[in-house]
């Protein structure tokens, strides 16, 4: 490491640099593109031999057919609705006189960081079509047997999906209408044009960008979704994408004829992924002209009037189902003493937290999860320093491979990386770890690899070469201007990159579903697996133990990423 | 002892030639200054000096020792080369106090604690710092961290100090005092100064010696200050050193008359009959309102200790610098507007066909 210029300098075809950058690449490669291109081989070929013919046989299958045509429906109905939700929340707080905005708008980012199967499993406690506490309610209230709201529809599925998924569009465009130049709409206010006119003719249009941005992630996300359906949909033999994926995997036993099943709609997965990231790129470049980043001046406010405390209300009320509502049902039900009873006080017991606390399996998960995500997050921090080191600080050649290969992740989805995983660490390649820890470790490494290099690089980004270049002028060595400059210079970066990691792999359920053993549950696939047996009580109280968690652990990242903030290197 | 040598030296990017064939040797001791415009690669000599970049063809020496050399695709590590860098942006580590960022290089040195506090606190004084050592970068002005880089560089006593426009970002009134600090420190350490910069002022005021690179990182010209100013090799030195009036002239036996009218410039054009161009310093512009040749005030400014006047002479335009007490004096002061009479003083004669490019 310390000679790296050194040994470029001296002009060997391999130097201290090349190795680095072929070590990363190496990495990539075996964790993130061999996967990935066994889907591929596994989808087009039969016996080594290409067989186009058989793919299509395979889509045109009812079970396939269906899964495609509802992943599709889904993700049509969760990003239109998503996209209004987020655009009218993201509006009212940015643009209008309503109050409590600042804590609206930490509000509305909540459901972010709440496990959306959680959230799937809360409402059918409260809207499944005989069970559910709503729908009882209503039933006994009107004295009907057709209940209020039937969660497991294909609405409903689409309700719920929307609540954790809106944020994307909501954080697009209140950053895109935060940034925007407020003199446009001003100088277009004081020549009397009227504020409908103006939010129709400039305010929308260079928001346009960031609202197609947002919308395009909702689809992404939603397309390859797998927590909601899976809890909302199998029950009524609705199945898309992710967990038709899911049935044939685990019901065949790892059949060839299903695995094919599986790696072809894992293929076609990736496709619409890489289209949808694609076509966001194209957005995005267009929109950046449009936005000016100052950010001094105070935009002009939309006086709600009269419809301002009914809409402040309605805000809260939005927040209530959505988030208190969902939460407070988990906690509930995890202390009654049998699903199904009434909520009073008579019929709880902390005895399923305690039985949990001590419980093999859940305790199992619980370390399960905690390993995994923390050794997921420190090895994939480490590695995606020193690859952002190579892709943004050294002059070496073939490091557009490196760039590709470390965001190639974001366009794939955890079902077709947990297959990718299974196929290539199952003995294939000589090593097996199926039904090991490992194989969800590195399935963990391959799926967050992409966010650790993003945040890295923006943090190198920062850090100018001529501040290297000083310290090599005043005798240090590549070591020890990497140790003693870049490294406290990028580590907030690589704290958050951490923590980005850690939060998401602890309530992950997408990936270690498809590739969990005996004893590797995860505290997703825990709860999944207690819901699915019909231990809604215990899900629960596992569910309340995971939501703990996650609060605490989003607390410390916020007060760890403002305590950086106000550091010294912050000014 | 530590000379810089450069040997044929080249270097480019993608299809781009930026150093064609260079050579220079800079003597020990010496504070030689490379002035150019933006872009003509002085940088990127300096960074191959400074051993950031690889010659790809030529050889550097420092000192006796070979540093990098292109042919053999050798390249020793700055931080072997026994260099200080003051670089174009600063490059004052965020993370580090001041007295942290100049105590860094004798840290690496492994120094003596001691010596260490010692030697750090002297080079902060020296850069008038003291005071400042506990402070962050992001608490300093740009001129103090500029400084904090000026002492980063000096304290580990370097044989040689590279210094890429390091007072680019200073006022007036700082600039002037850096300068004079840099060339005290300079001659107190011995040390060989290699100055980048593309405002005259400083190169003139600082160097021993002078290397005018044109906009095509070519050489047109190495000297001493005073010679590149009085003697310039051609137009473009000329102009390079200071505000110039360039005019076209038709010499006739010793008698320059303004081209194209019947004007007479100068009855002293000890040059070649013919086409030729003259040229002079607006303070060698002399206004009176009785001898010379007339001129109209286009516009006027006051600058203080002198009037700085903007005149056209037929379709050339003459700027003319005059002393406020002589104007004040002589009750030589202009309106925009006014007819007035000039002399040239100094005139400095260049082939017309040459200085083509600077008349236009
Ligand atoms: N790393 C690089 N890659 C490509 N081109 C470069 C690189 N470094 C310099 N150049 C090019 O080389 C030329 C000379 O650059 P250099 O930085 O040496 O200019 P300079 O004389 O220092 O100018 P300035 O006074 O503006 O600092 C420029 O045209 C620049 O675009
Ligand atoms: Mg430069």
């Amino acid at each position: 490491m310390s000679r790296l210029i050194a040994a470029r300098g001296s002009g060997k075809k391999f130097g201290g640099a090349e190795i680095v950058l072929a070590l990363s690449i190496a990495v990539l490669v075996v964790i993130v593109a061999v996967p990935v291109l066994m889907i591929l081989y596994n989808a087009f070929t039969v016996d080594g031999k290409l067989n186009i013919g058989d793919v299509v046989d395979i889509i045109k299958e009812p079970d396939t057919y269906m899964a495609l045509r509802n992943s599709l429906i889904i993700a049509l109905g969760v990003t239109g609705l998503g996209t209004f939700l987020g655009v009218l929340f993201s509006y009212l707080v940015a643009r209008t006189d309503l109050p409590f905005k600042s804590l609206m708008k930490l509000l509305f980012i909540v459901p972010f960081m709440l496990p959306s199967f959680i959230g799937a499993i809360a409402w059918k406690v409260l809207l499944s079509p005989r069970g559910g506490y709503i729908n009882k309610m209503f039933m006994d209230i009107f004295n009907t047997s057709r209940p209020l709201f039937n969660i497991y529809s294909v609405a409903g599925i689409i309700v719920v999906e929307t609540m954790y998924l809106f944020p994307f569009v909501f954080m697009q465009v209140s950053a895109a209408l935060e940034r925007m130049d407020p003199t446009l709409e001003e100088s277009a206010r004081i020549s009397g044009v009227p504020l409908g006119t103006i939010m129709r003719k400039i305010t929308f249009p260079l928001i346009m960008p960031s609202i197609v941005a947002g919308a395009l992630l909702i689809a992404l996300y939603s397309l390859a979704h797998f927590g909601v359906p899976a809890i909302l949909g199998t029950e009524i033999g609705f199945y898309n994408i992710p967990t038709l994926i899911y049935r044939k995997i685990h019901s065949s036993g790892g059949s060839f004829a299903s695995i094919r099943t599986g790696t072809v709609l894992a293929t076609i997965l990736i496709a619409s992924a890489a289209l949808i990231l694609y076509l966001q790129k194209l957005v995005l470049k267009s929109g950046r002209y449009s936005i000016i980043a100052g950010k001094s001046m105070r935009p002009m406010l939309m006086k709600l009037r009269r419809s301002k405390y009914p809409i402040l209300l309605l805000c809260f009320v939005y927040i209530f189902i959505t988030v208190i509502l969902p939460t407070a049902t988990i906690m509930l039900v995890g202390a009654l003493k049998t699903y199904g009873l009434p909520f009073e006080l008579k019929n709880m017991t902390l005895r399923n937290f305690k039985y949990i606390l001590n419980w093999r399996m859940t305790r199992q998960a619980v370390s399960n999860s905690l390993l995994l995500s923390l050794g997921a997050a420190f090895v994939t921090m480490l590695a995606g320093t020193i690859i952002s080191y190579v892709i943004v600080k050294m002059k070496v050649k073939g490091k557009f491979l490196l760039e590709f290969l470390g965001v190639l992740p974001f366009s794939v989805p955890g079902t077709v990386i947990a297959l990718g995983v299974i196929l290539t660490w199952s003995g294939r390649f000589g090593i097996n770890l199926y039904n090991t820890t490992w194989i969800i470790f590195v399935a963990y490494i391959a799926r967050y690899m992409a966010f650790s290099i993003k945040s890295n690089s923006a943090a190198l980004e920062q850090v100018h070469d001529s501040l290297e270049e000083a310290a090599r002028s005043c005798g240090a060595t590549h070591w020890q201007s990497m140790k003693d400059i870049v490294l406290p210079l990028i580590k907030p970066g690589m704290v958050a990159a951490f923590f980005l990691i850690l939060l998401p792999a602890l309530r992950e359920l997408t990936t270690s579903v498809l590739l969990y053993g005996p004893r590797t549950r995860t505290i997703g696939v825990a709860i999944y697996a207690l819901n699915e047996d019909g231990e809604t009580v215990l899900a629960c109280a596992l569910a309340t133990f995971a939501l703990l968690i996650i609060v605490f652990g989003e607390i410390v990242i916020r007060r760890i990423i403002s305590a950086k903030e106000g550091g010294p290197s912050g000014g | 002892m530590a000379q810089i040598v450069l040997k044929n030296i080249w270097k480019s990017y993608g299809k781009k030639d930026v150093v064609k064939d260079f050579s220079m040797t800079i003597d020990d001791g010496e504070c030689f200054t490379f002035l150019g415009p933006s872009g003509c690669g002085k940088t990127v000599i300096l960074r191959m000096i400074a051993g950031f970049e690889r010659p790809d063809r030529g050889e550097i020496y420092i000192g006796d020792r070979l540093v990098a050399s292109g042919e053999k695709h050798y390249s020793l590590p700055p931080e072997s080369r026994d260099i200080g860098v003051v670089f174009q942006d600063y490059a004052v580590w965020p993370h580090k106090t001041v007295f942290q960022n100049v105590a860094y290089p004798l840290q690496i040195k492994r120094v003596h604690k001691e010596e260490l506090k010692q030697r750090t606190n002297t080079a902060v004084a020296q850069v008038g710092l003291k005071n400042y050592e506990k402070r962050y970068p992001y608490q300093l002005s740009g001129g103090q961290q500029q400084r904090v880089a000026l002492a980063r560089a000096l304290v580990p006593r370097p044989s040689v100090l590279l210094l890429d426009e390091p007072l680019n970002n200073l006022d007036a009134n700082l600039r002037e005092e850096m300068r004079f600090e840099i060339k005290i420190l300079q001659r107190e350490y011995g040390v060989t100064v290699l100055y980048v910069t593309h405002d005259q002022d400083v190169a003139l005021a600082i160097s021993d010696r002078i290397l005018v690179f044109d906009k095509n990182g070519s050489i047109r010209q190495v000297g001493r200050p005073e010679e590149l100013y009085e003697n310039p090799n051609d137009s473009y030195i000329y102009k390079f050193m200071g505000v110039s009036n360039f005019l076209p002239a038709d010499v006739r036996d010793g008698k320059a008359y303004l081209k194209g009218t019947g004007d007479l410039i100068s009855d002293q054009a000890l040059v070649n009959n013919g086409d030729m161009t003259l040229a002079s310093r607006p303070s060698d512009v002399i206004l009176s309102r009785e001898n010379g040749i007339v001129a109209k005030v286009m516009r006027v400014a006051y600058l203080g200790s002198n009037f700085d006047y903007r005149l056209s002479l037929g379709a050339f335009e003459v700027r003319a610098q005059m002393d406020t007490h002589d104007a004040l004096a002589q009750r030589l002061i202009f309106e925009p507007g006014e007819e007035c009479r000039i002399t040239l003083n100094k005139i400095t004669w260049f082939d017309a066909e040459q200085a083509k490019e600077e008349v236009l």
